[in-house]
């Protein structure tokens, strides 16, 4: 119990709020990555759809 | 009496045994077959993901049970561990199960539904954000993609960030296959919390379209190679899932689709989920660290749904009338396969019996699943040195 105490305070003493601005730039640059990755996916799915499309 | 002397120093190793069982730090031994106990339930009782939950559950127990032979250096589950989950053999493997489980007709006929797995990501990478506070950036990566609510792409990103014996590995695994058994109790309330009465009841007509055969097969190929032109980390992952659906709709190896849909996916699933155990040793799992993730997951979980939805009505600002999206849909967009698309299915029906909108939910729950590989292929782009 002791030690879960001891990890209680030595996480909240490496709390680091800073960290949550300084990662925002992989949260940014994640999104945007998924979304021109999915917009390929989506567009190159519309042209097989498109040229294989049953008449 | 010199026998009986000689039984009973034969039987001191049950003193032995027992001493350490009562020694400092034994409660949690009781505290993890507890812990076991309510996982063993929730499998039986409540039905919530039992091909996991139970063999976690009993795995738990087995593994700390003081001096368990099952674990250590030529422990069964230990040596299952470094065969399967370790090397993410296991997870992978199963990944060609699922893919070979999943239809992407429904998404095929409206690609266009594919963009609400990309918003639901936002959980992993908001996550991540809240957990670099509390963590170092690469154990932060690996708490986040507990967001992908997608067992394997957890294993595999975690196993690859931290290594397979981390200390926070197990909380991650099992913060991920849990949370993924509870999704059909986490998303409704955040759902009805951004969205309005008239917003759930908006109708979104099916259209039935044919998608031919040649474009059902080039798909998953076409899929692994954008993907892992941009993510290559991801190759294994997306490459093992899209593999399984090539076999399934090739149409010629209708016999290895079903192997890989039944017993392959039954059979590593059993061995996942008792190996996972491995990781829940009580000196382990019991600590502030597993409730901050536990905790996390959770979160990730939440806002993965909040970012559907918000995504979906963000649409809505510039669609006209006739075209509005029910914006409960884009909740579907966590790869939680199915649950998740059928949750939303049975929330549209609640608020208007003649609204069904299972067809449109589960296209985006499958977008979902691709989306949550690229997502996990981009952290590990991002933070493997």
């Amino acid at each position: 119990m002791l030690n879960n105490l001891i990890l209680a305070k030595s996480i909240f003493s490496d709390f680091n709020p800073m960290a949550f601005v300084d990662n925002l730039k992989y949260m940014l640059s994640g999104m945007i990555a998924i979304f021109i990755v999915i917009g390929i996916i989506v567009l190159i799915t519309v042209i097989l759809n498109k040229i294989f499309s049953k008449k | 009496m010199d026998f009986l002397m000689d039984i009973l120093k034969e039987l001191s190793f049950l003193v032995d045994n027992l001493s350490n069982f009562f020694e400092a730090g034994g409660w949690k031994y009781p505290v993890m077959w507890l812990i076991g106990g309510i996982l063993i339930y929730l499998a039986i009782r409540h039905d919530m993901e039992p091909t996991l939950l139970l063999p976690m559950g009993f795995g738990t127990i087995l593994v700390n049970i003081p001096l368990s032979g099952a674990i250590g250096e030529h422990g069964a589950l230990t040596t299952l561990f470094n065969a399967g989950i370790a090397n993410e053999l296991f997870p992978l493997i199963l990944f060609i199960g699922i893919g070979a489980m999943i239809d992407f007709g429904p998404l095929l006929t409206n690609p266009k539904l594919m963009i609400f797995g990309a918003a639901a990501q936002f959980g992993i990478f908001f996550t991540f954000c809240m957990a670099s506070m509390f963590f170092t950036q690469n154990e932060a990566a690996s708490i986040g993609i507990i967001g992908a609510a997608d067992g394997p792409t957890a294993i595999v990103v975690a196993n690859k960030l931290l290594g397979a014996d981390n200390d926070i590995t197990g909380a991650i695994m099992v913060a991920a296959y849990s949370y993924m058994a509870l999704v059909p109790i986490i998303q409704p309330p955040v759902i009805k919390l951004l969205t309005t009465k008239k917003e759930r009841m908006i109708r979104m007509p099916y259209e039935q379209k044919q998608v031919s055969k040649l474009t059902k097969i080039l798909f998953p190929i076409v899929i692994t190679v954008v993907a892992g032109v941009v993510a290559p980390e991801s190759v294994s992952l997306i490459g093992f899932l899209m593999f399984g659906n090539l076999i399934r709709e090739c149409g010629v190896l209708n016999s290895l689709s079903e192997t890989a849909q039944k017993v392959l996916a039954n059979l590593i699933t059993i061995f996942l989920g008792i190996t996972i155990a491995c990781q829940m040793e009580a000196s382990k799992f019991l600590n502030f660290n597993t409730l901050l993730i536990l905790g996390l997951g959770l979160f990730a979980f939440i806002f993965d749904t909040a970012g559907g939805v918000m995504f979906a009505k963000f649409l809505n600002l510039f669609l006209p009338k006739s075209k509005k999206i029910n914006p409960m849909i884009g909740a579907a967009g966590i790869s939680a396969f199915p649950m998740s698309g059928r949750v939303v299915h049975k929330m549209g029906l609640k608020e208007d019996p003649q609204n069904f909108l299972l067809m449109q939910s589960i296209g985006v729950n499958v977008s979902g699943q691709i989306a949550s590989v690229i997502a996990g292929g981009l952290i590990l782009s991002f933070f493997m040195k």
